[in-house]
């Protein structure tokens, strides 16, 4: 759900502004043809019959990612995000080897991060380093979805990169690949950097990806850095059903040591949220309770 | 040698002296002798400078070793013992112009009135009201001192000259025209006046035994040093026949902040202590063996609290010392100079840069000082390094020094040596220096032919969001690499080619480095990479938007890969031609850059066929 969030945010920013097609006059046959093919598949996606269209599609918008009609191309590529599998995912590649716009490369790239696809690697690799961030965004979140190869160091390189949204993205991804990832600890000691440079998100990835020694870091953290930017990584670590009890109920008793009325809002908050849940230990809740109690309001 | 136009004037004719004669009476010309100072003079007359200079050479100026200072906590003026730094006296003084020492006395301006106190024992010896002009300037050898007055420095100025043998008037002369600083030696008072004259007065009675008349420059200020009497202000000239060669040290044309004159003093009333007149400023002793020349080849430059050893041109700058206070006084001679610090601290400076503390004064802080005799200048410190030494003024943390530390930047520029490059790349990467000294530095930094090394580790840094690091500045490395033809630079500059942090402004300064470099032969082990690398970014980038602001880097990496291997880059340059989404002005400089090569290659073929037949 969440990399679909972004791809519909990136396709809006790199969305060429609609204009109308080469004048009908001036179309060769062969972009014609093109044209009223592309017509035909997309047509086809919303009928019944979908197998069938989604086939098509592939054929069609392959050929269609040919055109020299930006409009066009990028046609194709929205009806290769509407192709299950990985059968879209080699014509995006070629066509992003062969050179795209940047508008068009960044909803290539969004495209990838859909399908979800480890095959889109040369692609998401050549961009990783794009001049422009918005493609470096896209292919960082490609990179997290596919999970190719080497994501974690591509990844861990976007948190060093100068453009915030790239940091951001990094973050995002490097959370997204959990406390399963490869060379975690070298991910949550890059993240812990970020999080002393001030970079939002890099807690909350922390929280994500942190085994209990990672969670006692981002605890050292609570009055070294204010509690509003560590909230989202606590309330990761109360929340995480993989995340052993002793560890959240360290947590707790950070919060309760801070004994801020900040602290105590909080810590009511995750109650409430925990409450709402099943399968929560009631000792959590019974421990945040009592914590909470402790501060005096 | 130039000769003054002074010596092709024809003799005078009797009437002339006559209209002379009765133009003194006019101008109300007094004191002693009608003679001295009369507008018609028969100067520059070289048996009688001759003369003059060696009765000067035979009785040279005699002033005791001491330091006269003006004290700011007690204001008033101090007389110090240079051996001992005992202090012999002090008195309060209200000084409205800085002390002069005078061979056994001191003067100065106290209020409205002229001040003349014995060096011994602070004893006045002498006071008198100023009558509405101000003291320009005084002079001393023994128990004679002589101090000029002037209402101004213009057009009608009065003047008035006193002659002084233990503190009585001797003679005075008065003129309608301004005088400058006199000094005394030789038993001869050398009093400059109206701007080109200097007159030479017998202390015993003011007749004037000779006069010189220098027209190739202004002649403000003398001064009786090492048994000679040098003049002038933007020029130095000996009193001699020589001046009349127009032999004469010239100030250096080098532009200094705030442009010091040579010789300081004579044009109107002469500065208070505190002016900063007197924080900027030149020192220099003179060769005796030449007319006028600076000694051991050296010009001190004081710019407050920092003092330079320049060449006598002052077109190179070969150390600079930075003090604790600014310099409040400095005397040079043959051997070194003497300086006093505002702090009251005394140092001897070779001519090396090389520095030892003499002591420290008890007098509190100072705001002035002058110096007599010299004593002997010992000075066990090494010389000091030429790049070491202005890097240290470059990198003086004091704001305010900013001027000389631009100067001395440009001096350690001025150096070919490896380490000046190494330290050049400091300053151009150092983020904490005012922007200006860092882009001199980097400016600097382009033309340099030696060095390679520092420029190869300042390119290995990249910009790093965790580790705070900023991107290096690749504009001048770049250029700088290229000029050192450092081809280890190439996989380097390559890094930072593909690098995203790298700004589109270096880019193309990093494009030319490579172009430049990997035509070098030496080049060759790292041509493939670089070429790779160059056709990889045209291939990554040739879709760009005619708006895109990587086009001027594109189009200028097309005419670079035209210049290295064309079967190399021609397909990269065809696939520029068939994209549909590439721009159009970079598509037409690749059609321009083919079209080149077409054209070029018959010429290119019948020249190779004919080098051929040749063989």
């Amino acid at each position: 759900m969440r990399t679909e969030t972004i791809y519909q945010g990136a396709m809006n920013r790199h969305r060429v502004p609609s204009r109308p097609l080469v004048p009908r006059s001036r179309l060769r046959p062969r972009r014609m043809c093109l044209g009223l093919a592309t017509a035909f598949a997309l047509f086809a996606l919303g009928t019944p019959a979908a197998s069938q269209a989604q086939e098509l599609g592939v054929t069609e918008a392959s050929a269609l990612l040919e055109s020299d009609n930006a409009d066009e191309v990028r046609m194709a590529i929205e009806a290769m995000g509407l192709v299950k599998g990985n059968r879209g995912v080699a014509p995006l590649v070629a066509r992003i080897e062969a050179g795209l716009p940047t508008n068009l490369l960044v909803a290539a790239l969004m495209t990838l991060a859909q399908a979800g696809q480890p095959a889109a690697r040369p692609a998401i690799e050549a961009n990783a380093r794009h001049r422009d961030p918005e493609v470096r965004v896209a292919a960082l979140a490609a990179a997290a979805a596919c999970k190719i190869a080497g994501v974690g160091a591509m990844l861990r390189r976007g948190l060093d990169d100068l453009d915030p949204r790239v940091r951001a993205e990094a973050a995002r991804g490097l959370g997204s690949l959990g406390p399963g990832q490869k060379e975690r600890d070298t991910s949550a000691q890059a993240l812990l950097q970020a999080i002393a440079r001030e970079e939002a998100g890099a807690a909350v990835a922390l929280a994500l990806i942190a085994n209990q020694e990672h969670a006692a870091d981002l605890l050292g953290l609570l009055g070294q850095v204010p509690l509003p930017r560590l909230e989202g990584a606590l309330a990761t670590l109360l929340q995480r059903r993989d995340m052993a009890l002793p560890v959240k109920a360290q947590v707790v008793e950070a919060l309760a040591k801070t004994a801020t009325p900040h602290a105590k809002a909080f810590l009511l908050s995750q109650r409430d949220l925990l409450k709402a849940q099943r399968g929560v230990p009631k000792n959590l809740i019974d421990d945040i309770e009592a914590a909470a109690a402790r501060i005096a309001e | 040698m130039n000769h003054t136009p002074a010596l092709k004037r024809p003799p005078h004719h009797l009437a002339t002296l006559l209209v002379a004669c009765s133009l003194v009476t006019l101008l109300g010309c007094g004191g002693a002798t009608q003679s001295a100072l009369s507008p018609v003079y028969e100067d520059n007359r070289p048996e009688v400078l001759q003369r003059v200079a060696q009765q000067v050479a035979q009785d040279p100026t005699r002033e005791p070793e001491v330091a006269v200072v003006v004290t700011l906590s007690e204001p008033g003026v101090a007389v110090v013992d240079l051996s001992t730094q005992a202090t012999r006296w002090q008195k309060p003084a209200d000084l409205t112009t800085v002390p002069f020492l005078c061979g056994q006395a001191v003067v100065a301006q106290d209020g409205s009135d002229v001040v003349v106190w014995a060096v011994e024992d602070g004893r006045e010896l002498f006071r008198k009201s100023t009558a509405g002009m101000a003291l320009v300037g005084a002079g001393g050898s023994g128990d004679d001192v002589a101090f000029a007055l002037s209402s101004g420095t213009g057009v009608g100025a009065e003047s008035a000259v006193y002659l002084l043998r233990k503190g009585s008037v001797r003679w005075s002369h008065r003129a309608a025209f301004s005088f400058g600083k006199p000094s005394v030696a030789g038993g001869l008072v050398f009093l400059p006046w109206a701007n080109q004259q200097v007159s030479a007065l017998s202390v015993d009675n003011g007749d004037e035994v000779a006069r010189l008349r220098v027209l190739d420059g202004v002649i403000a200020s003398s001064e009786a040093r090492d048994g000679a009497v040098y003049l002038g202000r933007d020029l130095i000239t000996r009193f001699g026949p020589e001046a009349l060669q127009g032999v004469a040290f010239q100030k250096p044309r080098v532009d200094l902040p705030a442009q010091p004159k040579l010789m300081l003093f004579g044009e109107g009333q002469a500065e208070g202590p505190l002016s900063a007149v007197l924080r900027v400023r030149f020192a220099l002793g003179f060769d005796q063996t030449k007319a006028a020349a600076p000694a051991d080849d050296t010009l001190y430059f004081a710019y407050h609290k920092v003092l330079f050893g320049l060449s006598a041109d002052a077109q190179l700058g070969r150390w600079g010392t930075t003090f604790n206070a600014p310099l409040v006084g400095i005397k040079a001679t043959k051997g070194g100079a003497l300086v006093m610090t505002e702090e009251g601290e005394l140092l001897g400076i070779a001519p090396t840069g090389a520095r030892e503390s003499l002591g420290t004064l008890s007098l509190g802080p100072i705001t002035y000082a002058t110096f007599g005799t010299l004593p002997a200048l010992e000075v066990s410190e090494a010389p000091s390094d030429t790049v070491q030494s202005l890097a240290r003024v470059t990198a003086e943390a004091d704001t305010a020094m900013q001027p000389a530390r631009i100067l001395a930047l440009k001096w350690l520029a001025d150096s070919p040596a490896p380490s000046a490059t190494e330290e050049l790349v400091r300053f151009c990467v150092d983020p904490g220096l005012p922007s200006t000294l860092m882009e001199a530095a980097c400016a600097h930094l382009e033309h340099r032919t030696q060095g390679a090394q520092a420029v190869l580790t300042a390119l290995e840094q990249h910009a790093s969001f965790l580790n705070e690091i900023p991107a290096p500045p690749l504009k001048p490395l770049a250029r700088a690499a290229a000029s050192l033809k450092a081809v280890d630079a190439v996989p380097l500059l390559v890094a930072h080619l593909e690098d995203p942090a790298t700004s589109e402004a270096s880019l193309p300064m990093i494009v030319d480095a490579l172009g430049e470099l990997l035509q070098l032969e030496e080049a060759a082990p790292h041509k493939q990479q670089g070429e790779t690398a160059l056709l990889a970014f045209l291939d990554q980038y040739r879709s760009e938007s005619a708006e895109s602001a990587l086009l001027p880097v594109l189009q200028s990496l097309v005419l670079r890969l035209a210049d290295l291997d064309r079967a190399t880059a021609a397909p990269a340059l065809q696939r520029i031609l068939e994209d549909p989404f590439a721009a159009a002005p970079l598509k037409g400089t690749v059609d321009q850059v083919m079209s080149q090569h077409e054209n070029a290659a018959p010429g290119d073929d019948a020249a190779a066929t004919a080098g051929a037949e040749d063989h």
